[in-house]
């Protein structure tokens, strides 16, 4: 069976075009113009996933996503035309469990839907029962023993280095590694203005791992210090 | 060791030369002075005594003494003949011959004496108090004495230990007493021609009316009131003791006739007396004695090398010197010669150190260096009183012998040919004044170094330290502040002239006497003293202390307190209206500025309290207008977002239809380019608008700009490896801390470096650099650009870009966001342009490191 998603925007066309958008992508999508509308849907209708804009008329995003997060656990995704951080944050602390801001890349709303499904339809308990060697960071997870790294429950591929890179990253989360800790630790050999080659690799890890690997949400770069994992 | 040695040659190069300069200048006037007082006669050990013009007077106030002692009978001080001593040459000339000409100053001038010896030669029957007389005025004399050669060995004379000692056995005491008796007249003229006769350097003999009357030639001795032959009385001299010999009269002519070393001498000249004329003797055409001269003759005869002839006189005084004056005109002359020759080694001396001192001159110039720097942390309020009382000093005690011994040897004066005999005396001061030249030279030497090094870093601490502490204190404190101690100051000022005054006053009130040059040795020996006077003298320092000192100072300060006063309400509202400024400033524009109705700046505190009205309603209104600018931008991009969209989302679904034909898919590809662009433009002009509008949120923390620039370079690697340039970056491992928000910053580079890559000449090297220069971090960057750029253009303004047909892919917003952001980093961000070098230039304060490290350790 397909999932449902439940795609709530006062502007149609917008409406219209996710819902295009993720059919082609094979899921069965619900419509709705209010928020409203979407509490109604979801009261009749089985749904694993809503993406939902902020400013609506009858009953705004935040409230209505409120009013859900009162009865079901399932993800959502919230459209804003506000971009600064405070918006993000106050929309991700209301139940969000993922934020995009207009206007977003179609691709990339695509692939954040995915990977919110598949953590919740199929890796649903993961966070309930995952074993002792495992690091596990929002849709990350390094299985130790394994030397791999998962992502949205799939093995990532990464070379040797990166891996390491990884390692070292996820068992320090939040700390911030200058680059040539980094490199001494990975390459075992002393650095000299390592930025370049750190760059070049976390570069090819954002791209395995990251949703929109322009603005990256795992691996950051702590300007003018070093780089980070940031603990979500 | 090095620097010990380098020590001790900079002091010793400084010793060497000063001693040098100090000899040179105090031996070359005395040198100078005997060589122009000799006339170049030096380094003769037989020197012609003869020859001065001492001598000459000494010989011709003889004769006519002589005269006066044939003509006048047997009275002394009879005035009857043509010529008498007592008016000529004064009775102390004639009568103190054998009296030394150098001390005879002393005695000249010290009044106690005559009082002491009237009233002993009037106690022939020796009163009870007598002998205690004697002796007190024998104790006052040695003390005069005494100081008498303090002062000679002040002078510098002590280096000849055998002069002094001549000097101080050739005092005699029965001169003052001979010259007491003089005065006192009790002496006949026979007891006085029986002192004369001792003294055996000038040999004579008195022949009135052919009968001869005095003389002291052993041979005629015995002859004396008998009548005279006619002899020679030469004929009995040994020519070599006595080579000069004079004749008056000898022919009846009533001429001198002067033999010197068997050679006649030419007295007369012209035959008229005048200025030039070289003896004073009777026989000029206008110069010729009375009738009863006519009668007389006289025979004078002069020592070679005169000898101090000594008598005991164990009735008195113990020891009686005679022909002492002759003596010492010829010793003098010696010993000047001796001294010239001395100073002459001392200067030869001085002149071998000097040219050690030049050899050395490098050192010497570090050891004048130090000087300066000594001499200038001497603060200036100290320095230049000082160098004005050591100034005045010097000039002060200087101005007399430097006057006297400039206006000797200017008028061309010598020992031979006009000097009185006190030679020596002047030899002295012209030592002194050597030494006061001495003196002036490192006086000015030490002010010239000063000026030379401590010009431009003089210290003032005593001002600077008055205004710093001035700074603590509100305006109104400062103003009474500053006023009070002007008052102070000026004060102690008049203090300090009154106190110079008065005594000035005083020293020279209790020596108007003596107005002279001499008048503050006067002082300094205490001559000037009688009790009378210097009770007298306290009196007038009381009075003039108290009227200047303390009545001066009273008066003005009263005066000034008076206007302190008034001035200070005046301060107080100056201080209020600096404090209500400085509430303005602070942005306190609410509450007015109250100054009551009198007062003198009541129209500036309602003009204030106006423009801060004025500044109020601007500022409400700039705020408000500055509000809803941004508002507006933030509904503008918002509304212009959602649309925007729908357009990349059907850009998207149309992308993904298939048998499309190529031109559509074209079409297509464009819009998905714009609407990017688009994107790129609306999300651009929100975050400037933010960022000048100061609501740009800034997380501040220490990072090194050294890093940043690399995680730069490396998250634009890709972008710059597929572009035609070369990047050239010169980015030091040191740590350049910077106390920046990291995110913003790494914008502002990303947007400079785009900038660079997007309007570059094709080809083209790209500059970055990072150095610290003075405190600041500054990354530079230049590229060459691609189109010609214009100077006047301001590239950082919005929307400004150096193409203006706005066809490439850029918003017009780089540079303007990258401005706005290091601003609001706290840093700047400078665009230049030369030609088409174009030229950005980013500097932010250096961040302590300190702090940078511990942050390192910490994370």
């Amino acid at each position: 069976m397909n999932e449902c998603v439940l795609v709530v925007d006062d502007d149609r066309e917008i409406v219209r075009a996710i819902a295009l958008l993720l059919e082609k992508e094979g899921y069965r999508v619900l419509r709705a113009y209010d928020g409203m509308e979407a509490l109604r849907i979801l009261g009749e209708q089985s749904v694993q996933l809503i993406i939902m804009d902020v400013m609506m008329p009858k009953l705004d995003g935040l409230s209505a996503m409120l009013k859900i997060r009162e009865r079901k656990n399932l993800p959502i995704i919230v459209l804003s035309a506000k971009t600064e951080d405070t918006d993000k944050i106050l929309g991700l602390s209301m139940g969000a469990d993922d934020y995009v801001s207009k206007p977003f890349h179609p691709q990339e709303l695509a692939a954040r839907v995915r990977s919110q499904l598949r953590r919740y339809t199929m890796l649903g308990g993961i966070h309930a029962q995952h074993e002792e060697d495992e690091i596990v960071n929002g849709r990350l997870c390094y299985r130790m023993q394994e030397r791999t790294l998962y992502a949205d429950g799939e093995p990532v591929k990464l070379t040797a280095t990166e891996t390491k890179i990884m390692e070292l990253l996820m068992r320090n989360q939040g700390r911030i590694f200058p680059a040539e800790e980094i490199y001494e630790r990975v390459w075992e050999e002393p650095s000299f203005a390592p930025e370049n080659t750190v760059m070049v690799h976390i570069r090819h890890i954002r791209e395995k791992i990251e949703l929109n690997p322009k603005e990256p949400e795992y691996i950051k770069v702590v300007w003018g210090i070093g780089y980070k994992m940031e603990k979500r | 060791m090095d620097t010990k040695w380098k020590k001790g040659k900079v002091i010793c190069s400084f010793m060497v030369f000063a001693i040098g300069v100090t000899m040179l200048i105090v031996n070359l006037v005395p040198a100078l002075g005997i060589f122009l007082a000799l006339e170049g006669r030096v380094f003769q050990q037989q020197v012609d005594y003869q020859e001065s013009w001492e001598f000459r007077n000494l010989i011709s106030g003889r004769l006519e003494e002589l005269l006066g002692v044939a003509t006048g009978g047997k009275s002394w001080g009879n005035d009857e003949t043509g010529v008498s001593p007592t008016t000529d040459y004064g009775c102390y000339e004639g009568s103190a011959e054998g009296f030394g000409g150098w001390l005879g100053r002393a005695f000249n001038e010290v009044t106690v004496t005559e009082d002491a010896v009237t009233e002993q030669s009037a106690s022939e029957s020796a009163p009870d108090d007598y002998w205690e007389a004697q002796e007190d005025w024998l104790r006052h004399q040695d003390e005069v004495y005494e100081a008498y050669v303090n002062q000679l060995i002040e002078m510098g004379m002590d280096a000849d230990g055998e002069a002094l000692d001549r000097y101080f056995n050739s005092y005699d005491y029965d001169n003052g007493y001979g010259y007491a008796y003089t005065y006192a007249s009790g002496w006949t003229l026979d007891e006085y021609m029986a002192e004369m006769a001792h003294n055996k350097n000038i040999r004579y003999a008195i022949v009135y009316q052919d009968k001869l009357l005095y003389t002291n030639i052993e041979d005629y001795e015995g002859q004396t009131g008998e009548a005279w032959n006619g002899t020679d009385f030469y004929d009995v001299l040994s020519r070599e003791a006595y080579n000069f010999t004079l004749w008056y009269n000898r022919q009846g002519d009533g001429k001198v006739q002067i033999v010197k070393d068997g050679l006649e001498v030419d007295v007369y000249g012209d035959g008229i007396y005048g200025d030039d004329s070289l003896w004073r003797v009777p026989g000029y055409a206008n110069y010729t004695l009375g009738e009863s001269a006519k009668d007389a003759v006289i025979f004078l005869a002069a020592a070679k090398e005169p000898q101090l002839y000594l008598v005991g006189d164990y009735s008195g005084y113990g020891l009686d010197q005679y022909g002492g004056r002759l003596y010492r005109m010829r010793q003098s002359v010696v010993v000047l010669n001796r001294e010239f020759e001395k100073r002459c080694s001392y200067l030869i001396a001085s002149a071998i150190l000097i040219i050690f001192g030049v050899l050395l001159h490098k050192s010497k110039r570090v050891a004048d260096q130090k000087i300066a720097d000594i001499l200038g942390k001497i603060c200036l309020e100290i320095k230049i009183p000082l160098c004005l009382f050591i100034f005045l000093f010097l000039v002060g005690k200087s101005a007399g012998v430097l006057t006297a011994m400039v206006w000797k040897i200017s008028n061309g004066g010598s020992y031979y040919c006009s000097w009185s005999g006190d030679i020596a005396y002047e030899i002295a001061r012209m030592m002194k004044a050597g030494g006061y030249l001495a003196a002036f030279y490192w006086f000015f030497y030490l002010v010239f170094l000063d000026w030379k090094g401590n010009r431009q870093k003089q210290k003032k601490p005593l001002i600077r330290m008055l205004r710093t502490k001035d700074f603590k204190y509100p305006l109104q404190k400062r103003l009474v502040r500053r006023q009070r101690i002007a008052v102070i100051i000026e004060v102690i000022i008049l203090m300090i002239a009154g106190i110079f005054l008065s005594v000035l006053c005083l020293l020279y009130g209790m020596t108007a006497d003596y107005l002279g040059y001499e008048s503050w040795e006067w002082v300094e020996w205490g001559y000037g003293w009688t009790l009378g006077g210097e009770l007298y003298g306290l009196g007038m320092l009381v009075l003039i202390f108290v009227v200047i000192v303390l009545g001066v100072p009273a008066a003005f300060m009263a005066v000034d307190i008076c206007m302190l006063r008034r001035n200070r309400k005046l301060a107080e509202d100056i201080g209020a209206l600096s404090d209500q400024i400085q509430a303005v400033r602070e942005g306190n524009l609410t509450e007015d500025l109250h100054m009551e109705g009198d007062t003198d700046l009541q129209e500036a505190a309602r003009n204030l309290n106006e423009i801060q009205k004025g500044m109020e309603t601007a500022l409400r209104e700039q705020m408000k207008s500055e509000r809803m600018k941004v508002d507006l931008v933030t509904n503008v991009s918002h509304d212009i977002k959602t649309p925007l969209t729908s357009i990349v989302s059907y850009v998207e679904l149309l992308r993904q239809e298939q048998d499309l034909p190529e031109h559509v898919k074209e079409f297509i590809q464009i819009l998905g380019e714009k609407s990017e662009r688009l994107r790129n433009i609306v999300q651009d002009v929100f975050e400037i608008s933010k960022a000048t509008s100061g609501q740009l949120p800034v997380k501040m923390e220490i990072l090194d700009m050294g890093k940043l620039l690399r995680q730069t370079l490396a998250d634009m690697n890709v972008q710059i490896a597929q572009s035609s340039f070369t990047m050239k970056f010169t980015i030091p491992e040191t740590p350049m801390p910077v106390m920046a928000d990291g995110q913003r910053l790494y914008r502002v580079f990303q947007n400079l470096l785009q900038n660079a890559l997007r309007y570059s000449l094709e080809g083209s090297r790209i500059f970055l650099t990072l150095t610290e220069e003075a405190g600041q971090i500054v990354v530079r960057m230049k590229n060459t650009s691609s189109v010609e750029l214009t100077d006047t253009k301001d590239f950082t303004e919005r929307f400004v870009r150096g193409d203006e047909s706005r066809t490439d892919g850029g918003s017009g917003l780089g540079l303007s966001i990258a401005k706005s952001f290091t601003q609001a980093c706290g840093g700047s961000l400078v665009v230049e342009t030369d030609a088409d070098l174009f030229t950005v230039t980013v500097s932010f304060q250096k961040a302590e490191s300190v702090v940078l490290a511990e942050e390192e350790e910490l994370s």
